[in-house]
């Protein structure tokens, strides 16, 4: 049988007094020495089942007797033990070679994290795996490709269709026409979003299963700490180049709960997810000016916005250690289903979102609540220094992000935004709150106060920007 | 060589140089919640620990487990080095 563990003597004494107290019904689900070791490392559920036994008292005086007898913590003490039998038990049974062979992925793995070619090779990994693969690719020619589809063959088919059966013009523009169901809604899923998303978790999916996010977390560990950040944070981020929804799910894998306040602020504020970032690049490469003052500009406000969170929101700095495996020749299978299992989920969590969202235009656009707030917007898309032709893309963007987006090529493809404009919107859009799809998961990941709080800050600071940056481009005459 | 008098038996792991290889002596962290951490990943005393890397972060081995850190972390490892 397996040998037992045998603590040192004062945590066998107190294991022997604690189970003499627990009580008969102990006995059946887990065996009393469990228990009583889970007390001594101060287990907070076991502890909470068993508060309000009259016994507890005694239990709390033990630990405390035993841990006054011994010069580090219990916790320490009983891993100790445990991994020194793990160990003997593995010297046991491991036969040692002579010649142990030099494993042959260490340069590979030396170059990845070694600062003189590491950072160089994180950004040829960055350029090509997100940039080229999915923003260029993904985004450009899989969704030209896609749109042109259904602008072609499917949509006008669609209204014919619906414009022959169906008798009311209600009813049309739900279905068909430009914000309908299908015209709208489901073509933004297919064609916008679904190439650019699928690329993505591909990408994301490689990157995973060959080892390399732990070392790019490594890469950026001291870059990050600087805005309030670890190492660990990386992935989220990066992930929520992808879609931020999903982005502000994982942000809970990190280390405290200031940390996750930032990571979330940064998600809703600063990095544009997949569609809307496949979109704007799309947009804007044809204005070169344009994409370095976009991208100059969100880089500055994600590391000026950091840095100032890192010194605002309370709480411990953040610590960074992260277990390095080696790297491995992702397997072709694995990636796929990884991400079609990604896709999934994605597709089942948003593909009601853009039909929920096509009908919420339909219903507001059929009352007129929603020329109401068009028309709210359009002074301030004056002030932005816009055509008040992009109040509805504002609106729009808070439905879903690429939404906003979106509209924002239809604009530019009508000759209505010029240059300028065209970063200033950029910019605000990116800026402008997340979708309601993330924002609800902002509600259910930190609550309803910190999710307020960042809303009503990403409005206000995407807005302000927005007229800073205009009046900016104005003086300085760059278009 | 004879070398008299006595040398520091054991440092904090930032204090020490690359490639350097030791034996853990002890894990002192005022947060309790980062020695666990350190435990399950299996960072124990009396285990051979080699210094792979200071910078951007620290980079260590420690039996085949291979683990990155910050500087904070580094610290609460006490190592009795055995060479440079």
């Amino acid at each position: 049988m397996s040998p037992q563990i045998l603590y040192p003597s004062p945590i066998e004494t107190a294991i022997s007094r604690i189970e003499l107290l627990l009580s008969e019904r102990w006995q059946d689900a887990i065996s009393r020495r469990s228990i009583a070791l889970l007390l001594l490392q101060q287990d907070r559920e076991t502890r909470s089942q068993l508060q309000r036994e009259p016994y507890f008292p005694e239990i709390e005086r033990i630990i405390s007797e035993t841990q006054a007898n011994m010069s580090e913590s219990l916790t320490f003490a009983i891993a100790q033990t445990r991994h020194q039998l793990a160990r003997a038990i593995e010297e046991d049974v491991t036969v040692h070679l002579r010649h142990q062979p030099v494993v042959k992925d260490e340069w590979l793995h030396q170059l990845t994290v070694h600062p003189l070619t590491g950072i160089p090779i994180l950004i040829l990994i960055l350029y090509f795996g997100i940039y080229q693969f999915v923003g260029v690719f993904g985004g450009g020619t899989l969704v030209d490709g896609i749109e042109g589809f259904f602008e072609s063959s499917i949509n006008p088919v669609v209204n014919n269709i619906v414009a022959a059966i169906v008798p009311w013009q209600a009813i049309r523009d739900l279905l068909a026409n430009d914000y309908g169901i299908i015209t709208l809604g489901i073509r933004y899923a297919v064609a916008i979003v679904l190439p650019i998303v699928t690329t993505f978790f591909l990408m994301f999916s490689l990157l995973e299963d060959s080892g390399y996010l732990p070392r790019l977390s490594l890469l950026m560990d001291r870059a990050f700490k600087t805005i309030g950040l670890s190492g660990r944070s990386i992935i989220p981020l990066i992930l929520g180049l992808g879609c931020g929804t999903m982005a502000t799910l994982v942000t809970r894998t990190l280390e405290s709960k200031r940390e996750r306040i930032i990571a979330t602020l940064l998600l809703a504020l600063t990095i544009p997810c997949s569609a809307q970032l496949g979109v704007i690049l799309a947009l804007l490469s044809q204005e070169p000016t344009a994409l370095l003052i976009w991208s100059g500009v969100m880089m500055a406000i994600f590391l000026g916005i950091g840095f100032v969170a890192g010194k605002v929101v309370p709480g411990e700095a953040s610590c960074f250690y992260m277990e390095i495996p080696p790297l491995r020749l992702p397997s072709l299978p694995a990636i796929l289903t990884k991400t079609y299992v990604r896709l999934k989920w994605y597709f089942a969590e948003i593909l009601p979102l853009f039909i929920f969202a096509s009908i919420l235009i339909w219903v507001g656009k059929l009352t007129g609540l929603f020329d109401v707030i068009v028309r709210g917007l359009e002074p301030v898309m004056l002030w932005l220094g816009l055509p008040t032709e992009a109040a509805p893309t504002f609106l729009y963007g808070f439905f879903r992000r690429d939404y906003g987006a979106a509209g924002m090529f239809d604009l530019h493809s009508s000759g209505i935004l010029t240059g300028q404009q065209l970063v200033v919107a950029a910019v605000t859009l990116t800026l402008f709150i997340p979708c309601i799809a993330q924002l609800q998961f902002m509600l259910k990941e930190r609550g309803i106060k910190t999710t307020m709080a960042i809303a009503i800050f990403v409005v206000c600071f995407a807005f302000s920007l927005g007229y800073l940056l205009n009046q900016l481009l104005t003086i300085m005459e760059i278009f | 060589m004879l070398t008299q008098g006595f040398s520091v038996q054991y440092s904090p792991l930032d204090y020490l140089g690359t490639k350097t290889q030791g034996t853990i002596a002890a894990i002192r962290n005022k947060d309790d919640k980062i020695v666990k951490k350190l435990l399950a990943m299996g960072v124990h005393t009396g285990m051979h620990i080699t210094l792979e890397q200071r910078f951007p972060s620290f980079i260590i081995r420690v039996g085949r487990t291979r683990i990155a850190i910050d500087k904070d972390i580094a610290n609460s490892i006490k190592v009795r080095v055995i060479s440079h």
